[in-house]
């Protein structure tokens, strides 16, 4: 009897010693316990998350401030390609240069917002408008370097034109000697022509690229109407060439009957 | 009777310390008066040197009265002016064709 009794003590025991072992995965969780448990839940996922934010702001703030760089090194090109220059007037350069200069410095200001920026969100809004604010590769830049080379033709233009009364004068002179000028009337007539259509040309996109800004529209039409009108002034500049050639030879060829007696003239004076 | 010490043989007994107390003094105030200037000195960046940025003079051609002396090589001249002009023009246009606008793109911004 003694020993039924300490038989089913000792089940008795190992069922409770069982039960004990698996009660914590049994085990119940009470509203306190659970509510504990999601505030932990939570307060991981919003420890990660501003990691995440503060990683993603560092990232932007870095790819913002390099775009930003690299801008700034393009306009600094522009300024010395524009110092260098040879045929733009002063006020031409210090236009250009005052212009560029304000772009770099606006730069430089939104570099520094980015850099003081606390979120991701205005970062990014930020980062974006180096390019829609600026369009600093598609229409700036192709803006001032074709507005130079405009400029740069219409001077040579200019002083083609000034050339012009001078030659006028010159024909002139040998056509009042007797001299036959008709060809060389033809090549300075061309020569006039073509100046004045050049003018036309350039001034025309001389005014369309100043109107050009970061928010234009048609920058695609305004920058290659442009390219095709400097590829005709080219070919005309060309044709003028040519007619420069004719006139140099044509020249020649009435200066040598001018000075130099005929010989004919001087065998019969000879006699 | 106790022996008479001479001021001399004061200063002979004297230690090396007290002796020479005022110039310690002085040099210890001048090491520690040089610290700071070697810490400025140390820090202060050199000054940037002033670029200057060249800026090349406009040529600006006077027009002669044009003579059959003058003539031909004027001419010359300004046919060689136009032709570095269209040298330059077409270098000018290279750059701008060369222009990456890819990099004004908005996509993954």
């Amino acid at each position: 009897m003694t020993k039924k009794i300490v038989l089913s003590l000792s089940i008795l025991i190992l069922f409770i010693m069982t039960f004990a072992q698996v009660k914590p995965v049994l085990a119940v969780t009470t509203p306190g316990q659970r509510l504990t448990n999601e505030a932990n839940r939570l307060e991981n996922a919003a420890s990660r998350s501003a990691a995440r934010q503060s990683t993603e702001l560092a990232n932007i703030q870095k790819r913002g401030d390099a775009m930003i760089t690299e801008r700034i090194t393009t306009l600094q090109n522009l300024i010395t390609r524009v110092n260098n220059d040879s045929r733009l007037s002063a006020d031409e350069k210090t236009s250009f240069v005052n212009d560029v200069n304000t772009t770099i410095s606006n730069l430089q200001a939104l570099k520094a917002k980015i850099d003081a920026d606390t979120d991701a969100t205005t970062a990014r809004a930020d980062v974006k408008s180096i390019v829609t604010s600026y369009r600093v590769y598609m229409i700036y830049e192709p803006k001032e370097r074709l507005s130079v080379i405009v400029d740069n033709l219409l001077t040579t233009t200019t002083n083609l034109q000034n050339q012009i009364p001078q030659i006028q004068a010159l024909l002139d002179n040998l056509k009042s000697q007797g001299k036959d000028t008709t060809a060389l009337q033809n090549s300075l007539n061309d020569i006039t022509a073509k100046l004045t259509d050049i003018t036309t040309t350039l001034s025309t996109d001389k005014t369309n690229l100043s109107g050009l800004s970061a928010a234009s529209a048609n920058y695609t039409t305004v920058i290659s109407g442009v390219k095709t009108d400097l590829s005709h002034v080219r070919t005309d500049f060309t044709t003028i060439r040519t007619d420069f050639t004719s006139l140099e030879i044509g020249f020649r060829a009435l200066f040598k009957t001018t000075t130099s007696p005929s010989p004919t003239t001087a065998s019969s004076s000879a006699q | 009777m106790d022996p008479v010490i001479t001021p001399e043989q004061s200063v002979q007994h004297a230690s090396f310390l007290s002796r020479y107390k005022y110039t310690i003094i002085s040099l210890c105030v001048i090491l520690v008066a040089l610290i700071p200037l070697i810490i400025l000195a140390k820090n202060s960046k050199k000054p940037m040197p002033a670029t200057t940025a060249v800026v090349v003079p406009t040529v600006t051609p006077t027009t002669v009265p044009l003579t059959q002396q003058n003539a031909e090589p004027t001419l010359s001249a300004t046919d060689t002016s136009v032709q570095n002009a269209l040298d330059q023009s077409n270098q000018d246009l290279n750059s701008v064709n060369q222009i990456d606008t890819t990099q004004d793109s908005t996509a993954g911004l």
